[in-house]
C-alpha cells in the first residue's frame, strides 16, 4: 500500500470516530458562546465602592482581605464587607449566583453569611 | 418565680445591699449594688468599650439566684447567634447550657450555666493545628471559621465541654445580622463580641437582666472601677476546674 492510501484511510477512520463526537457536542451547545449573564440593576446607590471592572475581578480578594480583620481585630463597619453588598445587591439569585455560576464559581460566603 | 417576685428581685438589685442565702441561716452580702447590675436590671444594654487592646472581658454568675428551670440566657443565645435545636442531641449546638451539680456528700442540687469560660490559658487554642482558634485583644477566646477545618482537637482539649461540632447546617435564620455556620466547622460561645463591638451586652447576660433572674454580671476585668471588678473583690467566686490553671473569665458565686 501507498502512502496515499495509508493517509485517506488514517483520514476517514478519524472523520468516522469524530463524527459522533462532535454532533453531539454541537447539539449540546459546546460551540457556540453562552450569553452573558444577565444581571440585576444595583439600588440604593450609583456607583459601587470601587469601579465597577475592578470589583468585577477583584471583589474576592477585597472580602477575603477583609474578613481577617474584622474577625481576629473586631474592626468592624469597614467599607468593604459582604454585609455591604447586600445593602445594594439585593437580589443574590439575580446578582451573585448568576455570574458565579456563567464563570464556575463556586464560593462558600453564603453558607454561613446571609444574603436575601 | 412570679412577676411580683422578679419585680422584688430586681428592686433589690438596684438597692445598696445585695444580699444572697449560701446555706441555712447563712447570708452572704455582696457589693454595693453597682451601674452594670442596675442597667440589667433596668434592662439596659449599653456597654463602656475601653480603647483596642485595653479591655479583658470576663463574666460573673450567680449561681444563688440561677434556677432549674429558667432558661433564659440559652434562649437569648441560639436565638442570638442562629444556634439551633433539631432535636436530636447528636446534631443539637451548645453555646451555653445548664447544668445539674448533685453534690457528692448529699444536699441541694445546683444548676448553673456553663459556657465557653475564655480561659487566659485556652487549651483549645493551644491544640489547634491551624491557628483558628485565636485570643482576640480583649481576651476573648474566638473561632475564625474561615480557616477552621474541623478537626475537632480543640473540643477534645476544652475541660468545659463548652465546642460542638456543625454536623448539620440549620436552615433557618433567627439573627439575620449573624453568620450561621457551615458543616464541618466547630462553633462556641464567642461572648457577643460582635454585640460588644458595637457597644452591647452579650445576649445572655442581657436577657438575664430581663426576663431572668438577674444572676449574670458582664463588664470589664481590667477596670478596677467596673461593677464586675467591684463585685469579684467583694463576694467570693470561683471558677469552674480553677485547678487545671487555665484561668477562666467566667467566675461563679455560690458552687
Amino acid at each position: 500500500m501507498n502512502a496515499k492510501g495509508s493517509i485517506a484511510i488514517a483520514i476517514t477512520l478519524v472523520a468516522l470516530i469524530a463524527a459522533p463526537l462532535l454532533y453531539t457536542a454541537a447539539g449540546n451547545g459546546l460551540f457556540t458562546k453562552p450569553p452573558a449573564p444577565q444581571l440585576a440593576k444595583a439600588v440604593n446607590a450609583t456607583e459601587c465602592v470601587e469601579p465597577a471592572g475592578w470589583m468585577r475581578a477583584n471583589h474576592m480578594n477585597l472580602l477575603t482581605h477583609q474578613r481577617d480583620l474584622i474577625v481576629r481585630e473586631g474592626e468592624r463597619g469597614r467599607k468593604y464587607r459582604i454585609e455591604g453588598c447586600a445593602t445594594c445587591h439585593t437580589k443574590r439569585a439575580e446578582f451573585c449566583d448568576r455570574c458565579h455560576s456563567y464563570a464556575g464559581a463556586k464560593p462558600e460566603c453564603f453558607d454561613c453569611h446571609y444574603l436575601p | 418565680m412570679s412577676e411580683l417576685d422578679r419585680r422584688s428581685l430586681l428592686k433589690m438589685g438596684a438597692a445598696a445591699i445585695v444580699g444572697t442565702v449560701i446555706g441555712n441561716g447563712i447570708t452572704l452580702y455582696a457589693a454595693p449594688a453597682n451601674a452594670g447590675e442596675a442597667a440589667a436590671a433596668a434592662g439596659g444594654n449599653a456597654l463602656e468599650v475601653p480603647p483596642k487592646g485595653k479591655a479583658r472581658w470576663g463574666m460573673v454568675i450567680d449561681n444563688n439566684k440561677c434556677t432549674a428551670q429558667c432558661t433564659a440566657c440559652t434562649a437569648a443565645c441560639r436565638a442570638e447567634n442562629n444556634v439551633p435545636v433539631f432535636g436530636d442531641e447528636r446534631y443539637d449546638g451548645h453555646w451555653i447550657r445548664k447544668v445539674t451539680l448533685t453534690p457528692e456528700r448529699g444536699g441541694p442540687e445546683k444548676h448553673l450555666p456553663l459556657l465557653c469560660n475564655h480561659c487566659d490559658q485556652p487549651p483549645c487554642q493551644h491544640v489547634c493545628p491551624v491557628a483558628a482558634t485565636f485570643t482576640r485583644h480583649d481576651g476573648i477566646v474566638m473561632i475564625d471559621k474561615h480557616r477552621c477545618i474541623g478537626c475537632r482537637y480543640c473540643m477534645i482539649a476544652c475541660p468545659y465541654k463548652a465546642r460542638t461540632f456543625v454536623f448539620k447546617e440549620t436552615t433557618e435564620w433567627t439573627n439575620k445580622d449573624v453568620p450561621k455556620r457551615a458543616h464541618g466547622v466547630v462553633e462556641k460561645c464567642t461572648f457577643c463580641a460582635h454585640l460588644i463591638d458595637q457597644g452591647k451586652l452579650p445576649a445572655c447576660v442581657e436577657a438575664c437582666g430581663k426576663s431572668g433572674e438577674a444572676a449574670m454580671l458582664f463588664g470589664d476585668l481590667n477596670n478596677p472601677e467596673s461593677a464586675i471588678v467591684k463585685y469579684i473583690r467583694a463576694v467570693a467566686t470561683k471558677g469552674v476546674r480553677e485547678d487545671l490553671g487555665l484561668e477562666p473569665k467566667v467566675f461563679y458565686t455560690g458552687i
